[in-house]
């Protein structure tokens, strides 16, 4: 079940309805987390277990944090935690990716290995609710947030639907206190959510599945294209992953809001991002900040020499990479990432100093280039897609034409209209009677521009 | 005061909520008049547009599957039948996945072409499928026909078929779900996102969609020599056909009438295709699944002719694996055999005087 589709509607309707039935606090929180267990056995039933024993772990390892006045004891407990969520991760994430790179690696020392094959099946959302989960009990360790007594409010917190197969990640510091506070109906933003709502879907359903036909039959033979066809196939690229994840954490923020709960902006128009620095402030924030927060301070962050700062960061964005996914291409994917912003850190300790349009452009231009290691299911096709995206040199002569880059100009200027929110502010300003109107016509509008093959969220791979 | 202010607001939400509903509403009817089905990779489409540039060209049309879209070669056919004086043009209108209902749709569109001098549809509508694989429930042409009344007829039928709940919700939700999608026509954009990407008609696209010959005819190649996981593939499809071929011949129609639901299907596309001008001409295929609805109609009159080539004792040469891609496709070697057979059984009945065009 993903937002995009018909079932999910009703869902939601059905949850949302029977919630503000609901009179007490408790009865609706009960409620909440018994659609989210609903909602993620639809995906696979048998990966509920893991959710479980996840919450479980991390609500114990909570309270003796909590409990323990000996450093070394709670220095155990939280060893416990990440060694357990990292665990967990390890084997379902990455088991089958270090399994092939070992044999790889044997293979080319000369030695022969035919080991079974494992056939793990990645639990959806698991990166997600891992690092919800870890970041608690990190929180309860460093003792910044107290560890919270009630299960009920801690499994909700693992578990909340909008957010939980594919983020924002949510902080329990973040979540936990709207847990406490009374949820009113009048207190609901009911006309910035649905907007919020109807522009994920437009982004998702209307942009980023339509564009898929132009993407995927390049990605699929890139070395039978032309350059053209080449930058038009990246630049839709860099266009579909931010309308399908931004689109789905722009429905996740919309749907938590309906019931009261807000959670955090995940994207703020990153491809108008002036420096890499900037882009990762934009781009997936919930992660960036948790990176930061969890991996990169801890690691020494801008402490030390400037040698150990570049280490830091560039360590920070190899493993980001890692996150994304089990394989080399989103190492490199990290790698590309690393080194764009250990050199714009140089480049601004140097004072030097880009005009805003160029910078706009060399950052564009940058990720949208790590983005094809990111969507080339081979590296041999990445590189294949490098040539052509750098050198305007392909081997093919298939071509796309022009017509695809008048289009993606429009996206653009569209991407650009859209950060002066002007869709929002003149909701906010509408008359009742005419924002419900209009609402009904750009709903079915929607639906008419939606492509009829659901395709599930790209990030719900992560 | 409070309850005042209360009624008012809840007042007011419904008032909105009704706007909603009804702008939502009228836009959706317009939008339906204004935005056909279809997109430029369309297969049903592109053939369809194809046909349409020759349409009074054509004396013969073949629909159904993708066992039709694979299997009848429309040049073989022409040829064959021309030798023997009862000369033809002929076209294939097979689409994957295409049952009675989308076989319906086509005929409607094939109708609406008004073509001149269309004599024969030959048809292999290879069951009804009330139980439908829910992976073709969002496919474009089933999603096409799912308007609410075929949807509630179908829903009827199925409501009657006496299935235990689980398998009874199994087989109305995929249907339910198309005519949702129908009735707010979700991809009803795809002609416009289509050329916004600059996707167009071009001679390749068509090619690749309607066949080498442009006639609608696309072979199964043969696999037999492939390499890898090609070749392993083709050895497991082999090994599963000759598994259930010794099953298959011993297999009988069985006793009882015919389904209701699917003898009105086979009355509905016989009238559709006698609508056209046309006669209608049902044909089983060589495949290891026998159509014991579309035998039984034949028997009680329903269907006027039925030619039937699904006995593979007496079909040995069309069941033989090397003419074989898997239980239901023929290779391209097979479909010619095949097309040949017919044709000549065609002959053999216009000659006779059992077929004629209306």
């Amino acid at each position: 079940m993903i937002f995009t589709e018909l079932s999910f509607l009703a869902f939601f309707a059905l949850v949302f309805g029977v919630h503000w039935a609901l009179q007490g606090a408790r009865a609706r929180k009960l409620w909440l987390l018994a659609a989210s267990y609903c909602f993620y056995a639809a995906w696979d039933w048998r990966f509920l277990s893991l959710i479980l024993g996840s919450s479980a772990l991390d609500y114990l390892v909570g309270l003796k944090l909590e409990a323990s006045g000996d450093e070394r004891a709670r220095k155990r407990w939280i060893t416990l935690s990440v060694a357990l969520n990292l665990g967990l991760l390890g084997v379902f994430k990455y088991a089958n990716f270090f399994l092939d790179s070992a044999l790889a690696l044997a293979r080319s020392l000369g030695f022969e290995a035919n080991p079974r094959v494992l056939g793990i099946v990645l639990p959806v959302g698991i990166s997600f609710y891992t690092f919800q989960t870890l970041s608690y009990s990190l929180d309860v360790y460093r003792r910044q947030l107290r560890a919270r007594r009630d299960p009920l409010d801690f499994a909700l917190f693992v578990t909340f639907f909008p957010q939980l197969v594919a983020g924002p990640i949510v902080r329990a510091i973040d979540f936990l206190p709207q847990l406490e506070r009374k949820r009113l109906w009048s207190d609901v933003r009911v006309r910035a959510c649905l907007t919020l709502f109807l522009v994920g879907y437009a982004k998702k359903a209307c942009v980023g599945d339509n564009i898929s036909s132009l993407v995927d039959p390049y990605f699929e033979s890139p070395a039978d294209f032309d350059a053209l066809s080449a930058w038009s196939a990246v630049l839709f690229y860099a266009v579909q992953i931010y309308c399908d994840f931004s689109g789905y954490s722009d429905m996740a923020i919309a749907t938590a809001g309906l019931f009261g709960y807000q959670l955090r902006t995940n994207f703020d128009f990153p491809y108008l991002a002036t420096s890499i620095r900037d882009f990762w402030r934009r781009w997936h924030m919930s992660l960036s900040s948790w990176l930061r927060d969890y991996l990169y301070i801890p690691l020494g962050g801008n402490r030390g020499s400037r040698l150990f700062q570049q280490r830091n960061l560039l360590l920070t964005m190899l493993l980001g990479g890692l996150w994304h996914g089990a394989g080399w291409n989103f190492v490199i994917w990290g790698a590309l990432h690393g080194a764009a912003l250990v050199a714009h850190r140089e480049w601004e300790r140097a004072g030097l100093r880009l005009p805003a349009l160029l910078g706009l452009l060399a950052t564009f231009w940058w990720t949208c280039l790590a983005w094809i290691f990111f969507r080339a299911p081979t590296l041999a096709g990445a590189l294949v897609t490098v040539r052509s995206f750098v050198l305007f040199d392909s081997p093919g002569t298939r071509s796309t034409g022009w017509v695809p880059l008048a289009a993606f100009a429009a996206l653009a200027l569209l991407h650009w209209a859209c950060s002066k929110r002007w869709l929002e502010r003149a909701s906010e300003r509408m008359p009742e009677w005419s924002y419900a109107v209009a609402l009904g016509v750009l709903a079915s509008l929607a639906l008419a521009c939606t492509n009829a093959a659901v395709k599930p969220f790209i990030y719900f791979q992560f | 005061m409070a309850a005042n202010g209360e009624r008012s607001s809840a007042g007011a939400g419904f008032g909105a909520l009704a706007l909603f509903a009804l702008s939502f509403t009228l836009v959706t009817l317009a939008l339906r008049a204004f935005l056909p089905h279809g997109g430029a990779r369309e297969l049903v489409d592109a053939k369809v547009g194809r046909f349409a540039r020759e349409r009074d060209a054509y004396t013969l049309v073949f629909a159904g599957s993708s066992r039709v879209h694979r299997g009848f070669v429309p040049e073989v056919f022409d040829a064959r039948t021309t030798a023997a004086g009862v000369p033809t043009r002929s076209f294939n209108f097979g689409a994957p996945g295409s049952r009675a209902f989308e076989i319906e749709r086509l005929l409607e569109r094939v109708g609406e072409l008004a073509p001149a001098r269309l004599d024969f549809v030959l048809v292999d509508p290879e069951g009804i499928a009330l139980l439908r694989d829910e992976r073709n429930a969002l496919a474009r042409q089933v999603i096409e026909w799912h308007d609410p009344a075929t949807t509630l007829r179908l829903s009827r039928w199925i409501a009657d078929a006496g299935l235990p709940y689980p398998q009874l919700w199994t087989a109305l939700a995929p249907h339910w779900k198309s005519c949702a999608y129908n009735v707010f026509n979700i991809g009803r954009s795809q002609r416009l996102v289509d050329a916004a990407l600059g996707e167009r008609r071009t001679d390749e696209i068509e090619r690749e969609l309607v066949g080498p010959r442009l006639d609608g005819y696309a072979p199964l190649g043969d696999e037999s020599e492939g390499l890898g996981r090609r070749g392993q593939r083709f050895q497991k499809r082999r090994e599963r056909y000759l598994a259930q071929l010794e099953d298959y011949k011993g297999l009988r129609v069985g006793e009882g009438p015919a389904d209701a639901f699917a003898v009105e299907m086979y009355r509905e596309i016989r009238a559709r295709i006698e609508d056209l001008g046309a006669t209608a001409v049902f044909v089983t295929q060589p495949a290891l699944y026998l159509q014991e609805d579309l035998i039984k109609a034949a028997e009680i009159g329903e269907i006027p002719l039925l030619l039937r080539f699904d006995d593979a004792e007496r079909f040995a040469e069309l069941y033989a694996p090397e003419r074989r891609y898997d239980e239901t496709h023929l290779n391209d070697e097979g479909a010619r055999l095949f097309t040949e057979q017919l044709a000549d059984e065609f002959v053999a009945r216009v000659k006779r005087g059992e077929l004629a065009p209306r």
